[in-house]
């Protein structure tokens, strides 16, 4: 879009106005859901939500709070618009990692409505960088349903023993298979891979199992690559909650702590897979 | 069959799969009355390795009482159940390997901190019994040292790992490098490497000679190598390196160092002594580590003579290198080492000698016979057969093998035939 034939909006005409002090405090949480190029942006009172589908199967979500950014200012209600997040990332780390302790890279993120671009300003060593990416007519997010009302099945765990089973999941296997009971195996991850299965078991009683609610026995298939994703999420966070509601569906939810110490949070929902019931 | 290992064990159990899984790509496993016998082999048969774990390894050892069992999978499938060696340490207790006859099926279940379990069931496949051929009893040569302070067997690290190096050296051997590599760090007698270094890909083999008192390893160039381009290396290690050093007949063999990779680590991470056992080249070379509870072998293929003639002449090439050597290695002067080498009329040691900077270290696989440049032993390098290296080597061994008799790795079984034999070359006995 050609910038020079577009009056330069000034700064009381933008209807969001986001500013960190520590650009790390969003990219960090944008990597844990950027398995896609494209990302739905919401923008209300409360902070920023960004979510990012594939296949019609599995939404991640992640939240930062509005008292995360230094500045937070909405013009509306709610501000909504689509980026290529692949692209907002690449403009958010444009100074590199940050070799030098103590250096920050500030962000103040700027969009000013329907039809413009969102513009990043980024600073650091007193170096400023503008970045302009087009933005598209926000998708309808899926609304996969899930209300507390019908989880059946809901442990948290701490994240430290999931991050294990997770890295070591036998990827030749097309599905990773979720069994959670209240009685043995309680918390059970399958698969099944060429060289045969594997399974990884939570007791109920394990200090890695800080909330453990399980009414009822079920056993539900997610296809393995569209939960591989979820691993970055699981590498932030510290603690994880995983329900299952009457349908099947899955809700992981993360808990991450940014640089700062503050709180955010990532979700993950994804669809049983509906192929016929294997071994 | 139900066999359960804890705490340090398991570590060592997965750092034996993992050195079998530098050898070849299945896993055979044997359980039998004096312990679990884990081998692998590689394609081309030049290579065997066998951990055997007695039963004292095992807080519970039961071997299948009704019949023999014996099974083959793919490695790839052990590894990924003790993948992280260092998450291993960490939360894994005790780890169970059980068969499951019903469902055919091998279940490795590892019990780990706050009440995880891992649970994995891998499927096999029969397989005939795998032995290799070979007799380290009645070895000519044998070499002993502990891995750390192992010149012998960390300048074999020296040689096949791809690191550049930085090396310090004692006063008995001496190293033939790119100069601005070399960083001498302490007079400590030990060879340490630890950064990268580019061998061209064909030199995966080496040259081990040994006389009454000394150990030479070189670096065995192929045959159409261009020396001009080539680095040779040579190292010098002295009998005293050694904590047992019996050479009763002078030879010189070359062998694969690739698969020997997983050997070195595991000695090394078990602090445990390696001794070599060889003899003339063709027969197969033995390196070994054990302790009262575990007995490894690695039984590598050497080239053999019959296969080359040069190799023949290259005995007596060295022999006679050797003698005046000696001297200069003692006085421990790399420049008048230069100098020594510049002047002596040894035949055919000085491969490419317009490169003065790099001091010469003979061409174990050339043909020695004047002491000029390319041209004559260009024309004799043409005369060798270009073949693949382990096309060269013999193979081992194999076929179904008595399965009867308690197959400890160092019984000679002699007559056997070769069923399988997979190259066209192969007339040589092993």
């Amino acid at each position: 879009m050609p910038l020079s034939t577009q009056s330069q909006p000034e700064n009381d005409e933008y209807i969001l106005i986001a500013s960190l002090d520590n650009v790390r405090n969003l990219s960090n949480i944008l990597k844990a859901i950027s398995f896609k190029d494209h990302a739905i942006f919401n923008a209300t009172q409360n902070g920023l939500k960004v979510t990012v589908e594939d296949s019609k199967c599995l939404q991640a979500n992640a939240f930062i709070q509005a008292d995360i950014f230094q500045e937070f200012t909405l013009k509306e209600d709610v501000v909504g618009f689509q980026v290529n997040l692949t692209v907002l990332l690449d403009c958010l780390t444009i100074f590199g990692g940050s070799t030098v302790p103590g250096v920050m890279t500030a962000l103040k993120m700027c969009y000013n409505g329907y039809g413009y671009p969102l513009t990043l300003f980024l600073e650091e060593g007193g170096v400023v960088t503008v970045c302009k990416i087009n933005t598209q007519e926000p998708e309808e997010p899926l609304d996969f349903d899930f209300c507390s009302t019908n989880v059946t099945n809901k442990v948290i765990l701490q994240s430290d023993s999931l991050k294990e089973a997770f890295s070591e999941l036998d990827m030749t296997s097309e599905i990773l298979q979720l069994t959670m009971s209240p009685s043995h195996p309680y918390f059970r991850l399958s698969t099944f891979g060429n060289s045969g299965n594997a399974h990884y078991d939570y007791p109920k009683d394990s200090e890695m199992m800080e909330l453990f609610q399980c009414t009822k026995t079920q056993t539900n298939r997610y296809k393995m690559s569209l939960l591989k994703p979820s691993t970055k999420a699981l590498a932030l966070s510290c603690k994880v909650s995983v329900r299952t509601d009457s349908r099947g569906f899955l809700s992981l939810q993360y808990l991450v702590r940014n640089d700062d110490g503050q709180i955010c949070f990532v979700e993950y929902y994804c669809c049983p897979d509906e192929e016929a019931d294997e071994e | 069959m139900d066999c359960v290992t804890t705490g340090g064990n398991v570590k060592v159990l997965a750092k034996a799969i993992h050195s079998l899984s530098k050898i070849g790509e299945e896993l055979y496993l044997e359980p039998v009355e004096d312990g679990l016998t884990l081998r692998a082999v590689n394609s081309s048969r030049s290579a065997f390795a066998c951990f055997l774990l007695s039963p004292l390894f095992f807080q519970r050892y039961q071997a299948p009482s009704d019949h023999a069992f014996r099974c083959k999978m793919p490695i790839k499938s052990m590894q990924a159940v003790f993948r992280s060696l260092s998450s291993l340490e960490r939360s894994v207790e005790k780890c169970r390997i059980e068969l499951n006859s019903e469902k055919n099926r091998l279940t490795v279940t590892l019990h780990c901190k706050h009440g995880l379990l891992k649970t994995h069931n891998l499927s096999f496949q029969d397989c005939e019994s795998l032995q290799a051929v070979f007799d380290k009893e009645n070895c000519a040569n044998v070499l002993r040292a502990q891995p750390r302070s192992a010149l012998l067997f960390e300048s074999l690290y020296f040689f096949y790992q791809k690191l550049s190096i930085t090396a310090s050296f004692s006063d008995q051997c001496l190293f033939s490098l790119w100069p601005s590599l070399i960083d001498y760090t302490s007079p400590v007698c030990r060879l340490w490497v630890d950064t990268v270094l580019h061998f061209p890909p064909s030199l995966e083999e080496v040259n081990v000679s040994v006389n009454g008192e000394r150990v030479w390893l070189r670096n065995h160039l192929e045959d159409d190598a261009d020396p001009s381009r080539a680095m040779m290396t040579e190292l010098c290690l002295s009998a005293e390196e050694f904590d047992h050093f019996a050479v009763r007949s002078e030879s010189n063999i070359t062998f694969c160092l690739k698969e020997l990779r997983g050997l070195l680590v595991f000695a090394e991470s078990s602090g445990l002594p390696v001794s070599m056992h060889f003899d003339e080249p063709g027969s197969p070379v033995v390196l070994s580590v054990s302790d009262s509870v575990l007995d490894a072998n690695f039984v590598l293929a050497t080239l053999s003579e019959d296969a080359h003639q040069r190799n023949h002449n290259n005995n007596k090439a060295d022999r006679r290198e050797a003698q005046p050597a000696a001297d200069d290695f003692m006085s421990d002067d790399m420049d008048s080492y230069l100098i020594a080498m510049e002047a002596s009329d040894l035949p055919g040691d000085l491969p490419g000698p317009s490169h003065e900077s790099v001091p010469p270290v003979p061409h174990s696989s050339t043909n020695h016979r004047a002491r000029l440049p390319s041209e004559e032993e260009e024309e004799e390098e043409e005369e060798q057969v270009n073949q693949p290296p382990n096309k060269k080597f013999c193979s081992l061994f194999f076929g179904s093998v008595l399965p009867a008799s308690s197959q400890l790795t160092n019984q000679t079984i002699q007559g056997q035939e070769v069923l399988a034999s997979d190259s066209d070359d192969e007339k040589q006995e092993e």
